[in-house]
């Protein structure tokens, strides 16, 4: 067994700013503050440098802290709401509204062609900024960091279909706040 | 997976990721320093609803200012920890480590939040750098040669932000 070693100091800073960038996106997508970002890598990354398995290989490194760090943006954003919840209990249906989804798609259609793959991919990153925090956990978790259904109901806590159900709502909602936003700079 | 997922999976290269906030690191060496000794998180709040002790003009505007002064007339080669044999990268990280390390101490001898606050704000006023040392030096140089400039640069900064620990270690007494 590979005997543990302490990082030196110099180790560490530069394992810090080898994670940092990627998981303080990860936790602002999350809990769309600056500040509890921030604070989120820091405990993260102080926590794996106390607990963690040293033998980890570096694809380990990188899901033990994509976890961790998901994992306590997720408790940031529940610490914030007064109930505690923040999915909505109901399960909507979206087959009920077919409409809606066919302007959504024919929306996404459009937006795909107005815009580069650049700059429409932080245009979804700064839109998602703007939905509720249900709706924007769902969505980062999914789009972002690639969860599936099932994976982010385990993280959440709540049933799959419940996330299923935010997830669709939240990206009807994301396609018409960006739909808006293509809008106001053509008025501009 | 529906088209939006597959598009931004497709293109999560794109994606332009933001920078924390300036001084993160010397914010990270400070709380890694506190678990190590066990006595809790310390925050460092920046927003400005916090209220904040009126501070005496003359002490805001002191320090920053013999700060600035000694990094620009000092010049003294700081030799502890560098050689000259290090290369340009080896030269910046350790003066990184060592900025970290002051900056964690001048965080200890801070008297509140906003004094920590207020010295992480001269300490990136003597850190920044619009373009890195290392890419502004000419290519005629040699490697020895760059790497002195580099050890005088930076040992300078360094010795500004020695001497604002010692200031704040001495007034402590």
């Amino acid at each position: 067994m590979e005997n543990e070693r302490q990082m030196t100091r110099q180790e560490i800073v530069i394992f810090y700013d080898a994670h940092k960038k990627r998981l303080f996106n990860m936790s602002l997508r999350i809990t769309g503050d600056r500040m509890d970002a921030e604070e989120i890598v820091h405990d993260t990354i102080i926590k794996f440098l106390k607990v963690s398995d040293r033998g980890m290989s570096e694809e380990q490194v990188d899901a033990w802290l994509a976890k961790t760090c998901i994992r306590a943006s997720i408790d940031a954003v529940r610490k914030r709401r007064v109930s505690g919840e923040f999915l909505e209990s109901y399960e909507y249906d979206v087959r009920e509204d077919s409409s809606e989804i066919s302007e959504s798609a024919v929306a996404w259609n459009q937006l795909k062609e107005e815009d580069t793959p650049s700059v429409l991919v932080n245009k979804i990153q700064k839109a998602l900024s703007t939905l509720s925090d249900g709706y924007r956990v769902v969505l980062s978790m999914i789009l972002f960091e690639g969860f599936d259904y099932s994976e982010t109901a385990q993280v959440l806590g709540v049933k799959e279909v419940t996330v299923r159900s935010q997830y669709l709502r939240g990206r009807l909602k994301l396609i018409d706040e960006l739909k808006n936003t293509n809008v106001t700079d053509l008025n501009k | 997976m529906d088209d939006l997922r597959l598009y931004i999976s497709g293109n999560k290269d794109l994606l332009e990721e933001e920078s924390l906030p300036r001084g993160d690191a010397e914010r990270f060496l400070a709380r890694l320093t506190e678990a190590d000794e066990g006595s809790g998180s310390r925050k460092i709040h920046f927003h400005a609803s916090v209220h904040r002790r009126s501070i005496p003009v003359w002490r805001m505007l002191a320090v920053p200012a013999a700060a600035v002064i000694l990094v620009v007339f000092s010049m003294r080669i700081f030799t502890e920890t560098l050689s000259e044999e290090d290369s340009l990268g080896k030269i910046y990280s350790s003066y990184r480590v060592q900025l970290m390390e002051l900056s964690s101490e001048i965080v200890a001898l801070s008297e509140s939040d906003e004094d920590a606050c207020m010295y992480s704000v001269v300490i990136d006023g003597i850190d920044f750098e619009a373009i890195p040392m290392s890419e502004i030096l000419p290519s005629e140089l040699t490697e020895r040669e760059k790497a002195e400039i580099m050890e005088r640069y930076y040992s300078a900064k360094l010795d500004g932000i020695k001497r604002l620990r010692n200031i704040l270690a001495e007034a402590k007494q």
